[in-house]
Parts: structure tokens; sequence; C-alpha cells
């Protein structure tokens, strides 16, 4: 609203933010309408996130032949990980956001990493991989296309998820919407340490239950 | 005649927009959720309250008239507004606020029509003579800003007949 001298339309606005308009959003496989909350599932050949009904989820996934993968929803701060700034550096990534995951048709885990126009990727290396994951056997727990390792060493941070692919393609959707210049600008970064914030929830729920913390 | 309130009340209502926005930009649901929430109950047990002592007020002697003086009164409209618990339509202020605004528009070579509400939002026809401004900005704010004034529980205010038709840039912009 630039440079209003008058309020606006502040009655609308507020109605608005109190009761947002439903969220249309349908099952991809039956149609029918779901809650904001759904399962989302993978489409391997083509990395799309598409979102279903419980039942269609679960059909999905327990179908042997079925091009989805259903996505699971636990988020785990990973405590122990270890890596050096050393091995950290042979992955040669350019920014200090990445997630990385099994692709499975590719046999090979891939990097991606979010920018200005989307999420980059970037073949890691097999043997810094493989060296990585003999200190850090979760990785090797990771399910192929689903799951990912992701990393938040941005502003002196070193925090290491195990989070739905979901999640870390939001998490570049975000960067991709509000990424201002050459430096992204400071939304972005707002947008990211909430995002970071909220993460860190989800996994201390996902802690707690597991009666680590 | 309450200049001062009347400053305050938009500086507050301004505030409100400014903190929605916040609000708004806070991507994470869980940490937008309690907010929405508080607000939510808030006006809720106010709009329920303000319902009561409206019903109770124009049920007494001389009620319609008293609630005739609540509308006119800039902080009691701006809450009758926000709980639509004004008397009025929104199409009903805003012919008001047109018929009151006409005869000064019309010295300065401007007219102006209600095309139609609905939608969540008004259009208006403006139209501007020889001797009228030259400014279309200025008179497309100027406009937006006196129908806003009256319905602020409007998404859109579309002004046409300045230039091309285009959306108010108190819409929704974001």
């Amino acid at each position: 609203m630039p440079g209003a001298s008058l309020s606006g339309s502040w009655v609308s606005q507020l109605r608005r933010f109190v009761s947002p308009p439903p969220a249309l959003e349908h099952c991809q496989f039956c149609h029918v309408a779901i809650a904001a909350k759904h399962p989302h599932l993978i489409e391997v050949s083509n990395r799309g996130v598409v979102c279903a009904c419980s039942d269609c989820a679960l059909a999905e996934a327990a179908h042997p032949g079925s091009p989805y993968r259903l996505i699971p929803q636990k988020t785990e701060l990973l405590r122990d990980f270890a890596i050096s700034d050393a091995q950290w550096g042979a992955f040669q990534i350019p920014i200090d956001l990445v997630f990385v995951f099994l692709d499975s048709a590719a046999r090979r885990p891939v990097a991606l990493y979010p920018g200005a126009a989307g999420a980059i990727q970037s073949l890691l290396g097999l043997e810094a991989w493989a060296e990585l994951a003999a200190s850090n056997p979760v990785l090797n727990q990771l399910q192929p296309d689903v799951e990912a390792l992701l990393v938040n060493r941005t502003k002196g941070t070193r925090e290491y998820y195990r989070a739905p692919i979901d999640r870390c393609y939001a998490l570049a959707g975000l960067i991709r919407t509000h990424w201002r210049g050459l430096s992204g600008g400071t939304a972005v970064w707002d947008h990211i340490d909430a995002y970071f914030a909220g993460l860190r929830d989800e996994a201390a729920a996902v802690g707690r239950a597991a009666g680590h913390g | 005649m309450y200049e001062s309130d009347r400053s305050d009340l938009g500086a507050s209502l301004r505030r409100v927009e400014a903190l929605i926005a916040a609000l708004d930009r806070i991507a994470d649901p869980a940490a937008r959720e309690p907010a929405r929430e508080l607000l939510e109950l808030v006006l809720e047990l106010h709009t329920l309250g303000l319902a009561r002592i409206i019903a109770i007020a124009a049920a007494a002697p001389g009620g319609a008239s008293l609630l005739d003086r609540l509308a006119e009164d800039p902080q009691a409209r701006a809450i009758l507004l926000l709980h639509g618990l004004h008397p009025q339509e929104a199409e009903t202020r805003i012919r008001a606020a047109l018929d009151r605004l006409r005869p000064d528009w019309a010295l300065r070579g401007i007219g102006v029509r209600l095309r139609e509400v609905g939608g969540g939002g008004a259009r208006l026809l403006a139209t501007v003579g020889a001797n009228g401004p030259i400014d279309t900005a200025a008179l497309r704010s100027e406009i937006e800003s006196a129908i806003v004034e009256v319905a602020p529980d409007l998404d859109d205010i579309v002004i046409e007949g300045l230039d091309e038709p285009q959306f108010s840039a108190l819409a929704a912009d974001g």
C-alpha cells in the first residue's frame, strides 16, 4: 500500500486474516476436498509433489508399481551429526543451505541448493558421501526420494535435519519467492529464519515423542 | 468536531493494517496460528456482546435515533463496521458519501458515479470536465480514500474513467 494517507480497507484485511478463505485443495487421485494438513506424495520421475487424501495416499504407498512414493511427515534434528569443514568443502556447494536426497532412478545422492531461480541441482561426489555416511549412519536410513539431509550452515548455524522432501522443496519455494537482488534482501532472511524456527519446533515435538529430549 | 480522536483512530487503523501485513508475512502456520486464533476469539466475543448491546438499545424508546447517532460517530462507526453491525449496507454508505462530496467535486469539474457494489468490491466511474484536475493519480487516490473511509469492509475499490481502468492500490497486493 504505497503512501496511504488514510487507513485503507482495514476491516476486510482483518477479516481476511482472521478467517482465511478455505484452502481449495483436492486429492490428486480421487478429487475429494482435503484438509489443510494432508499427506503428500512425490512422483519419482519428475520429483513433483502431489496432494492426496489419506485413503489414496495409503493405497498408492501399498501399490508396488506406483510411480508415487508417500512422503513421511517426520522431521528430526540430527544433534550428533558430524561433518568437518573439510568434508563440507569437498561437496563444493556454493551456499550454506542445501538438501541432499537419494535419487532412486539415478541411484546416487543428489544435492539441491535453493536460490533466486529455484533449486539448483548438483551431483555429489560418491566418495565424499560414502565417507560422510560412514561417520553418520543415519544417512543410510534416509528413504530414497522422499527424505533428505537438510543442512543449514547460514550465519554461523550448524544444523542438520532429517526432513521430509516436501518441506525441503517448500524452503526452496520460499527462497525463490522472496529473494530480492543479489544478496536476497532482508525479507528472505526473515522467511528463512521463520521456516527454521518452525522446523525446529516440529523436530522438538518428534524428539519428545520419541523420548529423546 | 472530534479531530484529535479521528486522527488517533486513523493512526490505529493504519497500525492494524501494518500488523496484519506483518503477521501475514509469517510463512510458518505454527507461528501465525495462535495470533490468528486469539484475534478471531476476541473479535467474536466483541461481536456477540455488541450485537446484544445494539439489540437492547434498538428496542428501547428512541432506540432508532440512538443507533443513527452511533453510526455517525467515527469511533463507534469503525467498530460497527468491523463487526458487521453497521445499520447501513456498503452501497448506502457509499451513495451517502458521494452525495456529500458531489457539490464540492462538481465545482472542481469532477463527477463520480457508483456503478455497482458486489463481490466484496465497488466500481465507480469518474469523469473529469475541461476545467477539472489534471493529476489523475491524485484524483484517483482522493476518490479511493473517500470511499474506503466509509466502506473499509470492501476489498476492491475500482475507479474507472481515469486513464485505463486499474485496480486500486488499496486492494490486496500480496
